[in-house]
């Protein structure tokens, strides 16, 4: 079974802040990227393989595939897997994926949404999603990168209330 | 960056920057370049930051799109290469002389000054 050293929220998928701090963090050999918009999309999946260091291997799956993937008994890899968004993240968690906290990084601006934090924008939807994931007993953290301490998301969002 | 550039070279013509926001959607910075893109010169320059960052991923998806070149590892050296060579070279051959400028600018001074110095000393004087 696939070791998830990180499953995290990004809707940027693989770029700055992944390459330059968390990889090195988590000292992983795999990235998956759990997408089904990425793993239909060849030129995106080309753009996020040049995006990828060499020594990282990269997995671009849809949510089912990777689903099958990181719960696949040979595979001994030590992944960090990215999602796009909380419907991904409850739908691995959902079908086994083991993990102790859940990691919003990068919910992007979006005029629908409201702004809860920095780079997180989130509506009703995904909050229920959210609170699902928590009552899963997964900690839902906000921590954008290593450097940064790890914020309950739900302590720092019901705060704001 | 730009400003920088512009107090050794003077004023850099056509040449614009755009950042991308922390909370702004890769799309949406993607749109607001490419907004720009369809009435820019054909062979325009993209010059993104970090190799596999966001700018570099947007970069490199436009070019597939748009006739321009697209280059990563923005610095100032980088930056003033490409306005002053582009008069003169296009295409591959511009995009590998630009970068070999940005390669070219990084110095371990310490080594350089320290080398430079010993072999001070066997010439005598200077």
């Amino acid at each position: 079974m696939i070791d998830v050293s990180l499953l995290r929220i990004d809707d940027r998928l693989i770029h700055g802040q992944i390459i330059a701090r968390w990889i090195s963090h988590l000292n992983c050999n795999m990235i998956v990227v759990a997408d089904d918009k990425a793993a239909n999309d060849s030129l995106q999946k080309t753009l996020l393989q040049m995006a990828t260091p060499n020594n990282i291997n990269l997995k671009i799956l849809s949510v089912e595939d990777a689903v099958e993937f990181l719960n696949d008994e040979k595979e001994m890899d030590k992944a960090l897997v990215l999602v796009r968004n909380v419907e991904s993240a409850l739908k691995l968690i959902k079908n086994g994926i083991m993990v102790e906290s859940l990691n919003v990084g990068n919910l992007s601006m979006d005029p629908a949404k409201e702004r809860i934090f920095k780079s997180i924008w989130v509506d009703n939807t995904d909050i229920e999603g959210l609170r699902e994931i928590e009552s899963l007993g997964i900690q839902v953290i906000i921590r954008v990168v290593p450097e940064e301490k790890p914020i309950s998301f739900f302590h720092y969002y019901t705060r704001g209330k | 960056m730009i400003k920088g550039a512009e107090m050794i070279v003077g004023t850099l013509k056509n040449t614009y920057a755009f950042s991308i926001l922390p909370e702004q959607s890769v799309d949406d910075y993607k749109n607001e370049i490419e907004l720009f893109l369809k009435n820019a010169p054909k062979g325009s320059i993209l010059i993104a930051d970090l190799f596999g960052g966001t700018t570099s991923n947007v970069a490199a998806a436009l070019s597939k799109r748009y006739d321009v070149l697209a280059v990563s590892g923005l610095d100032m050296a980088m930056l003033i290469a490409a306005d002053e060579l582009r008069e003169e070279y296009e295409g591959n051959e511009l995009i590998d002389k630009i970068l070999k400028k940005s390669i070219d600018n990084c110095k371990d001074l310490n080594k350089m000054l320290n080398e430079m110095l010993k072999n001070k000393k066997g010439m005598g004087k200077l």
